[in-house]
């Protein structure tokens, strides 16, 4: 359950949801939401080379993950999502990679949770909890919406959420042998 | 923002976090391939610095700084004496019984500097006062040359330490550290973080050797207090503190069986030594062991004794069976890192006395004796060496 909040709050559907304000395309955002979902699940295919080519265990590498984590929802709940809707082309591929991919859904926080959830419980867990988390992220982007105050509250609130697990991330990662 | 330069800040995100990251949290464990073999001689090679120091009086070399040649016996701790004592009867145990006359020697001052205290005898170097740990770590060490070498000469002096280290438990398994000997009772109020594991590891092994005579109940009394309230009652941060001395109880009773709290501390005590280990591990490259320097012999000993005593405490109790792998790799990943970090024979021919650098561990150009204790016993622990006495 920690792993799936985990993955959960490393997206923070919200927080797609404010950087993309109003609303995205259903097509674009599918497209992106897809690849940023490979992109889980080949961090967490990858997760052990990775791990022993760093010369890291699994433990050393959730301290690392849940510090990541943390600053981004230390940094969600300062600043909130800061809209990068207009930033990039406005329409086709080009889109799909800046805005809807670089920096809303592949970041460092979903990369390295990924693989530290594909190392510590399989990459079974890591593409069940991408694909869930992503598919929220991308029905938050196109939905219509016209108050930011809520959305606004729930990207605090996820925010919250992934300062928390975090720090069970961390404790647990220090505790292991 | 451009796409140009969102793209720039996007690459600077990724690369800044991970060579932030690399240079700290996830700097690589660095943990060398050894053989047991290996690390055997290294912990024979610890024995034969604790032996070249010895001088007539049966004392050992204290401390020794290299970068100025200087011996320093002054403050020498008879805690540590019986301690280095018992790590070369550890030694001798492992199949090296030449270092059993340099032991006999640093025990025969032992037992020359032994009084009447309590219901038994304790070693002591002051006429005002006897110290629990330095009665608990002489009794460890006549335990564990009875396992090296059958004799049992030494039994009623074992037994007679035994009765003064009962006598220092209070309610609760708590042990008091000091005995007046002015006054010949307990003195009360004051524990020792050390001292209160050493015994219960003695009263453990007394129990080994002589399980008909009830050792056992006191032992428990004891572990019950480390097991379950030392660290608040004695105001011990970052719960449970690393005792590698309570780890050698749980070794010494497992066989007999153990509680579901004693299996908890266990755990509790395995997460703490990897921990310390794992992050030991990180200080091989830049710049870790600048920020944080690597620890001493004696502190890495002391987390490699541990987790050995823990292997062998999970040997006997299958609850531990999910932590015994992981306890064999940092256990190993420690004591290989005590043999690459030992001083040979050509690193320390550089010094101006190459045999007190030789088989010993240094910070800051200093070691003192103990370093070689617990380094030494820990690798006997990895090596496969060590484990419960009995008969």
């Amino acid at each position: 359950m920690r792993s799936l909040l985990a993955l959960f709050s490393a997206v923070n559907p919200f927080a797609v949801a404010v950087a993309l304000w109003p609303r995205e395309r259903r097509t674009l955002m599918a497209a992106a939401a897809a690849v940023a979902c490979a992109c889980a699940i080949g961090s967490a295919a990858v997760s052990r080379p990775v791990l022993d080519g760093l010369d890291v265990t699994p433990g050393t590498f959730r301290v690392a993950a849940a510090v990541v984590l943390g600053i981004a929802g230390a940094r969600w709940l300062i600043a909130v999502a800061p809209s990068v809707a207009a930033e990039g082309p406005s329409a086709g591929a080009g889109r799909v990679a800046v805005p809807l991919l670089f920096p809303v859904l592949v970041t460092p926080q979903l990369a390295i949770v990924s693989m530290s959830t594909g190392a510590d419980h399989g990459v079974a867990v890591v593409a069940g909890g991408a694909a869930a988390s992503l598919a929220i992220a991308w029905l938050a982007a196109v939905v219509s919406k016209r108050h930011p105050v809520g959305w606004t509250a729930g990207v605090r609130l996820v925010a919250a959420l992934a300062v928390a697990v975090a720090l069970a991330l961390a404790v647990d990662g220090v505790k292991t042998v | 923002m451009r796409t140009s330069t969102r793209v720039l800040s996007v690459t600077a995100l990724w690369v800044g976090s991970f060579g932030a990251l690399r240079i700290s949290l996830l700097a690589p464990e660095g943990c060398p391939d050894v053989t047991p073999a290996a690390l055997e001689a290294s912990a024979v090679a610890a024995g034969a610095w604790i032996e070249r120091g010895q001088g007539d009086d049966g004392r050992y070399v204290y401390e020794y700084h290299r970068d100025d040649d200087r011996v320093v016996s002054a403050g020498y701790n008879i805690v540590r004496h019986a301690g280095v004592t018992m790590s070369l009867y550890q030694l001798a145990r492992a199949g090296h019984p030449e270092v059993v006359g340099t032991a006999d020697k640093a025990l025969a001052m032992m037992l020359d500097n032994v009084v009447p205290a309590g219901d038994g005898i304790a070693f002591v170097d002051s006429d005002t006062s006897a110290r629990l740990g330095a009665s608990a770590l002489m009794a460890a060490a006549l335990a564990q040359r009875r396992d090296a070498t059958g004799d049992d000469r030494y039994d009623e002096d074992l037994r007679a330490l035994g009765r003064f280290l009962v006598g220092q438990i209070t309610t609760g398994g708590q042990m008091l550290n000091l005995y007046d000997l002015r006054t010949a009772a307990p003195s009360p109020g004051q524990t020792s973080r050390y001292s209160t594991g050493e015994a219960a590891w003695a009263l453990a092994q007394l129990h080994n050797f002589f399980p008909d005579e009830g050792w056992d109940v006191p032992a428990r009394h004891v572990l019950d207090y480390l097991a379950t309230s030392r660290d608040e009652v004695e105001a011990l941060d970052f719960a449970p503190w690393p005792d590698q001395w309570a780890a050698y109880t749980l070794a010494e009773l497992a066989p007999w069986g153990l509680d579901d709290h004693h299996v908890r501390y266990a755990e509790a005590l395995s997460e703490r030594f990897g921990m310390l280990v794992r992050y030991e591990s990180q200080k091989d490259g830049w710049p870790l062991p600048f920020i944080d320097p690597r620890a001493r012999g004696a502190g890495l000993g002391v987390w490699v004794e541990g987790l050995g005593a823990l292997a062998r405490a999970a040997d006997s109790d299958d609850r531990l069976a999910d932590v015994r792998t992981a306890l064999d790799d940092r256990m190993v990943c420690g004591a290989s890192l005590l043999a690459e970090r030992q001083p040979d024979r050509r690193e320390a021919a550089a010094w101006d006395a190459p045999t007190l650098v030789e088989g010993a561990w240094f910070r800051y150009d200093v070691t003192r004796m103990d370093d070689q204790q617990h380094a030494l016993s820990g690798l006997l622990a990895a090596a496969g060496e060590l484990g419960p006495v009995g008969p």
